[in-house]
C-alpha cells in the first residue's frame, strides 16, 4: 500500500512540474507572438484612429505594458486564488465560460471514449480471431480509413449531409445535459460519434495487436489445454490482460480529444471549449488563451496520472518495480 | 410639413444613368440604375410624425430568430467599429434623426427628434426633442442626454477612442436650448446632407447622461446600457445569443410589432450562419456566403438579395518605398487589374462588384458609362495594358520587378485574389511578388510599420459621402491611408470638397480628386463589397434592397411576422 501512495505521490510530483513547465512556455509564447489585441478590442477601423498615446494606455490598462515576470508572476498568483481571470474585452470571466462551455466538451470526450470502445474492441477482436479474413480486411481498412480522414472534414460532411438532405441542424446554442437533454444530445453526439470513430481506430489496431500477441501466451495456451472454451479463454484470460496498453492509450486519447475538439466543435459549430479555444486563437484573446492551454495541460496530466495509477492497481508488477 | 432646399440638386445618379445603353453597362457592374440619396429638407416639421411598417395591417406578436455575428468586443457602441456590435445591441437605442427603414435607408426622417432646422448659411442645427419619451430604466429623456452622447462622440475625453469623431470635426458647440430642443454649431459650414448623415449613423444611438457620467464616460463593461429603442436586453449568453424584449413603453405607439428578437451568433459567411437559416433554426440571417444565398433562392418561401456594403477591397503599394513611391508604377499596377475577372474569382466567397475610388454606386462617383471609356475599366484591356508597360518603362522597370512582399490578410476572398492577382502581374507586367499570409493583427502591425510591398485587405466607412472616407482613406495621416500616400493636390482640394454647400460646385472638386487617383493611385481598388441577407418570406417590415451598408438599419422596429 505505502508502494502504491509513493508511487502516486511521483506520478503527482512529475505532473506537477510539467504543468509548471507548461504555463512558462505558453506564457512566452502567448507574448512573443506577433500581431496587436487592441485590433481585436476596437475592430481594424477603430483601431486604426487610436493615437499612439491611447493604445499605450490600453496596453497598460490590461496590463500588457508590465515586465514579463510581473505579468507571469501575477497570473499565476491569480490562478493559485482561484481567479483565471478575464477576457479582456468580454464580460464573462473565463472561469465562467469554462463553467457553461466545459461540460459540452467533457461530453463530447465522454462520448467520444466510450464510442471508441464501443467500435474498437470487437473490430479488434474480428481482426485478430480471424486474422486476414474477409472480415479483418474490411474492418482494417475502415479503422484505416478514419485514422486517415480529418475530424473536422468528417464533421462538416455530416452537418452539410443533414442540412441538404433533412433540413437539420443541431440547435444553435448550448443546452444543460439537466435542463434540456434533448437538446443537449443534439449538440453533443455529432462530434462526439466523429472524435470517438477516429480514436476508435487506434483502438483497434491497438487491441487487435495486444491480443494478437495475448493469445499466444504460454498461460493462454494452458487455458485452452484445460478444455475451456474458446470464448471464455478470450474473455476472461485473453482481453483483460491485452486490455492494458489499450486502457493506457485510451487515457492518452482523451486528453488528444480536448485537441481535437478545436476543429470539430468548429465544424459543428458547438458551443463547447474548444469553439472558445478558436474563438480566442483567432481574437488573439492572450487571457482564455493561455488559461486554456492551461487547463487542457492540466486535464491532460490529470488524465495520465490516472491512467498510470489504474494500470498499477490492474498490473502489481508495475507499482512492485 | 414644410420642406426646403439649400440647392439645385442638378446631377444625380438618376438623371445619368436614366437610358438603356446606361442601365444594361450598370447591371454588368452590379449596379442599379435607380439608385439616388434623398435630399435632406433645411426644415422638417414632423410633430405628428410616427412611423409604420411598409405593408398594410401589420401583426403584432411573436419573436424574430435573427442570425449575425455577435461577438461583441465589448458593449460601447460608440466605440466600436465592427457589426458585432451594433448588429445586436442597434435595436436598443434611437438616434436624433435616423434612416427610413423603408425605403432601405434612402432618407433622413425624425425620430427622437421630431422636427429640425438648418440655419440657411449651414452652420446651425436646431432639433426640436419629443415630450415623454423614457429610457429603459425610467428616466425621462431631455436635450441635456443628446448634448451628453454627441459632446462624447464629437470630442471623446481622455482614454475615450470613437471612430466617427472625424464626421463631426466641424461641430464646435453642442447646447441644451431647453429641455427639449438642441443645437449644434458648426464652426465652418458643411453639405446639410453631410451633418445630418453622420448623425443619423446607426452608430450614433442616445444614451443617458447619467449613464456616462456614472461610468467615468467609458461603457465598454456596461452590459446593459439603457437605451430609449424599441428593445430591451433581457438575457445574454456570450458568443451565442442575446434576448431581446419589446419595449412596452415605446414613444412610436404601435411599434415594434414583435415580442422580441432572439440574436443568434454566426461568424460572417460561416456555415453555422447559413445552415441555421436553411435549417429554420433561424428566421432571418445577414452576411451569408453566397451559396447559401443561391440554396435560399432556389427554396420555396425563402428569400436572399445582396445590396452594397459600405466596404472597399484593394491593395495597398507602399507608397514609402521604391519602386511604388512612383506614381508611374502605380498607375501601371492600377491598370494591370482585371476587375470582372477578380469579382468572378470571389463569387463562391462573397458577392463583389467592380469600382473606382468612390463608391460606384453613389452620386459621387463618376457615371458608369463615362467610366467604362476610361482606361483601365474598359472591355478590352489592351489600350490599359499598353500604357501601363509604356508607364513601366518610362519608370525604369521595363524587365520587371522581382521580389515585391505580397501581404495578404487571412481571409479566403483575400487569398483567391492574391493568386490572381499575382499571376495577372506576372504575366502582363513581369512583376513578380511573394505572397505573405498574416493574420489580421499582423497585418496591421505590419502596414504601420511600413513592413510590406503590397498589402491587400479592406476598409469601411460610415457614411457615402466623400468627406468621410476621402479624409480617412485617402488624406496624408489618414487613419487608413494604410498606403501612406500623400498628393498635395489631393490634400488642397479636400477642404473644399468638406466645406462645399453646393453640390453642383463639390462634384466638380470631387470629380478632381477621383481623376488625380486615377493618375497618382492611393491603392488599387479592387471591387466593392455587397451583402448577402437571407429570410423565410413571413419575415416582413423590412426593405434591404438598396441599404448602403449594414450601420444604419438596425432598428427592427419595422419588422413583423406573418405567420
Amino acid at each position: 500500500m505505502v508502494g502504491m501512495f509513493t508511487y502516486i505521490a511521483r506520478r503527482l510530483s512529475f505532473g506537477f512540474l510539467t504543468i509548471a513547465g507548461v504555463s512558462v512556455v505558453v506564457f512566452v509564447i502567448m507574448r512573443v507572438l506577433p500581431g496587436d489585441p487592441l485590433i481585436a478590442i476596437f475592430g481594424p477601423d477603430g483601431f486604426t484612429k487610436l493615437s499612439e498615446a491611447e493604445r499605450a494606455n490600453y496596453m497598460s490598462d490590461l496590463g500588457l505594458s508590465d515586465p514579463l515576470w510581473q505579468q507571469y508572476l501575477r497570473w499565476i498568483g491569480d490562478i493559485l486564488r482561484g481567479d483565471l481571470g478575464r477576457s479582456f474585452f468580454r464580460s464573462e470571466s473565463v472561469g465562467e465560460m469554462i463553467a457553461r462551455r466545459g461540460p459540452l466538451t467533457a461530453e463530447i470526450a465522454l462520448i467520444s471514449v466510450v464510442v471508441s470502445w464501443l467500435v474498437g474492441i470487437p473490430v479488434a477482436l474480428i481482426s485478430a480471431l480471424k486474422p486476414n479474413s474477409i472480415w479483418d480486411n474490411i474492418v482494417r481498412f475502415f479503422s484505416v480509413l478514419f485514422l486517415a480522414v480529418p475530424g473536422f472534414w468528417f464533421g462538416m460532411l455530416i452537418v452539410l449531409g443533414l442540412l441538404f438532405s433533412l433540413s437539420y441542424r443541431a440547435p444553435l446554442t448550448g443546452a444543460s445535459l439537466f435542463t434540456d437533454p434533448w437538446s443537449n444530445l443534439q449538440i453533443v453526439i455529432g462530434p462526439g460519434i466523429v472524435l470517438g470513430l477516429g480514436q476508435a481506430a487506434y483502438i483497434a489496431r491497438m487491441a487487435r495487436s495486444s491480443l494478437l500477441e495475448v493469445i499466444r501466451e504460454d498461460y493462454v495456451r494452458t487455458a485452452r489445454a484445460k478444455g475451456l472454451p474458446a470464448k471464455l479463454v478470450i474473455a476472461m484470460h485473453a482481453l483483460p490482460n491485452a486490455l492494458l496498453p489499450v486502457i493506457t492509450l485510451s487515457g492518452i486519447l482523451l486528453g488528444f480529444v480536448l485537441a481535437g475538439s478545436i476543429p470539430v466543435e468548429r465544424a459543428f459549430g458547438t458551443p463547447g471549449l474548444g469553439y472558445a479555444m478558436f474563438t480566442a486563437v483567432s481574437e488573439r484573446d492572450i487571457f482564455v488563451m493561455q488559461n486554456l492551454v492551461l487547463l487542457y495541460s492540466c486535464v491532460f496530466v490529470f488524465l495520465n496520472v490516472l491512467v498510470d495509477v489504474v494500470i498499477a492497481w490492474l498490473d502489481p508488477r508495475i507499482r512492485y518495480q | 410639413m414644410s420642406k426646403s432646399s439649400l440647392r439645385n440638386n442638378g446631377v444625380s445618379r438618376r438623371d445619368v444613368l436614366r437610358g438603356g445603353t446606361a442601365a444594361a453597362l450598370a447591371a454588368a457592374y452590379g449596379l442599379r440604375p435607380d439608385w439616388a440619396v434623398a435630399a435632406v429638407p433645411l426644415e422638417f416639421d414632423g410633430k405628428t410624425f410616427q412611423l409604420a411598417a411598409p405593408e398594410p395591417n401589420p401583426k403584432r406578436g411573436g419573436v424574430l430568430k435573427y442570425g449575425i455575428t455577435s461577438r461583441l468586443p465589448h458593449f460601447d457602441f460608440h466605440q466600436s467599429g465592427t457589426i458585432n456590435s451594433l448588429g445586436s445591441q442597434g435595436c436598443m437605442y434611437d438616434n436624433l434623426v435616423r434612416r427610413d427603414p423603408r425605403d432601405s435607408g434612402k432618407t433622413i426622417i425624425p425620430d427622437l427628434a421630431h422636427s429640425w432646422k438648418i440655419s440657411s448659411d449651414g452652420t446651425t442645427y436646431t432639433f426640436f426633442l419629443r415630450e415623454g419619451v423614457h429610457f429603459h430604466d425610467g428616466a425621462e429623456l431631455t436635450a441635456d442626454d443628446i448634448k451628453a452622447t454627441f459632446d462624447r462622440i464629437a470630442k471623446p475625453p481622455q482614454g475615450i477612442s470613437i471612430p466617427r469623431s472625424v464626421l463631426f470635426a466641424a461641430v464646435e458647440s453642442i447646447t441644451a436650448k431647453d429641455k427639449l430642443t438642441v443645437e449644434f454649431k458648426l464652426a465652418t459650414p458643411r453639405p446639410p446632407e453631410f451633418i445630418m448623415s453622420a448623425i443619423a449613423s446607426g452608430w450614433n444611438g442616445i444614451v443617458r447622461k447619467k449613464t456616462l457620467e456614472d461610468n467615468g464616460f467609458n461603457l465598454r463593461r456596461v452590459s446593459d446600457i439603457p437605451g430609449t429603442g424599441p428593445f430591451k436586453s433581457k438575457r445574454r449568453v456570450e458568443n451565442e445569443l442575446w434576448v431581446m424584449e419589446r419595449n412596452g413603453d415605446y414613444w412610436n405607439k404601435g411599434l415594434p410589432y414583435l415580442d422580441g428578437i432572439e440574436f443568434y451568433h454566426g461568424l460572417p459567411f460561416s456555415p453555422e450562419l447559413g445552415s441555421g437559416v436553411l435549417s429554420g433554426r433561424t428566421d432571418y440571417a445577414r452576411i451569408v456566403d453566397p451559396i447559401t444565398a443561391n440554396k435560399a433562392k432556389q427554396t420555396p418561401g425563402m428569400s436572399s438579395l445582396n445590396f452594397y456594403q459600405s466596404v472597399i477591397q484593394g491593395v495597398w503599394p507602399n507608397t514609402q518605398k521604391k519602386p511604388f513611391d512612383d506614381p508611374r508604377v502605380r498607375r501601371a499596377v492600377h491598370l494591370a487589374f482585371d476587375r470582372p475577372v477578380l469579382v468572378d474569382v470571389v463569387k463562391d466567397v462573397a458577392p463583389m462588384m467592380v469600382g473606382g475610388f468612390l463608391y460606384p454606386f453613389s452620386e459621387f462617383a463618376t457615371p458608369i458609362e463615362e467610366l467604362r471609356k476610361k482606361v483601365g475599366y474598359q472591355d478590352d484591356p489592351t489600350a490599359a495594358l499598353n500604357e501601363a508597360q509604356s508607364l513601366l518603362k518610362a519608370a525604369g522597370y521595363a524587365d520587371g520587378i522581382k521580389d515585391v512582399d505580397f501581404m495578404i490578410r487571412d481571409l479566403p476572398s483575400f487569398k483567391l485574389w492574391a493568386q490572381a492577382i499575382q499571376a495577372m502581374l506576372q504575366q502582363t507586367l513581369k512583376i513578380e511578388t511573394k505572397l505573405r499570409s498574416v493574420v489580421e493583427s499582423v497585418w496591421f502591425d505590419d502596414v504601420a510599420n511600413g513592413n510590406y510591398g503590397f498589402a491587400i485587405g479592406a476598409v469601411v466607412s460610415t457614411l457615402l459621402d466623400p468627406s468621410d472616407y476621402f479624409n480617412a482613406w485617402y488624406k496624408k495621416g489618414g487613419p487608413q491611408n494604410y498606403a501612406n500616400w500623400d498628393n498635395p493636390k489631393f490634400n488642397a482640394l479636400l477642404p473644399k470638397i468638406d466645406g462645399e454647400i453646393d453640390p453642383k460646385k463639390r462634384l466638380v472638386f470631387i470629380r478632381e480628386a477621383e481623376a488625380i487617383m486615377e493618375q497618382d493611385p492611393p491603392v488599387f481598388p479592387i471591387c466593392w463589397e455587397k451583402i448577402n441577407d437571407v429570410w423565410y418570406n413571413y419575415v416582413k417590415g423590412h426593405n434591404p434592397k438598396d441599404y448602403f451598408g449594414i450601420y444604419d438599419v438596425v432598428r427592427f422596429d419595422t419588422f413583423w411576422l406573418d405567420k
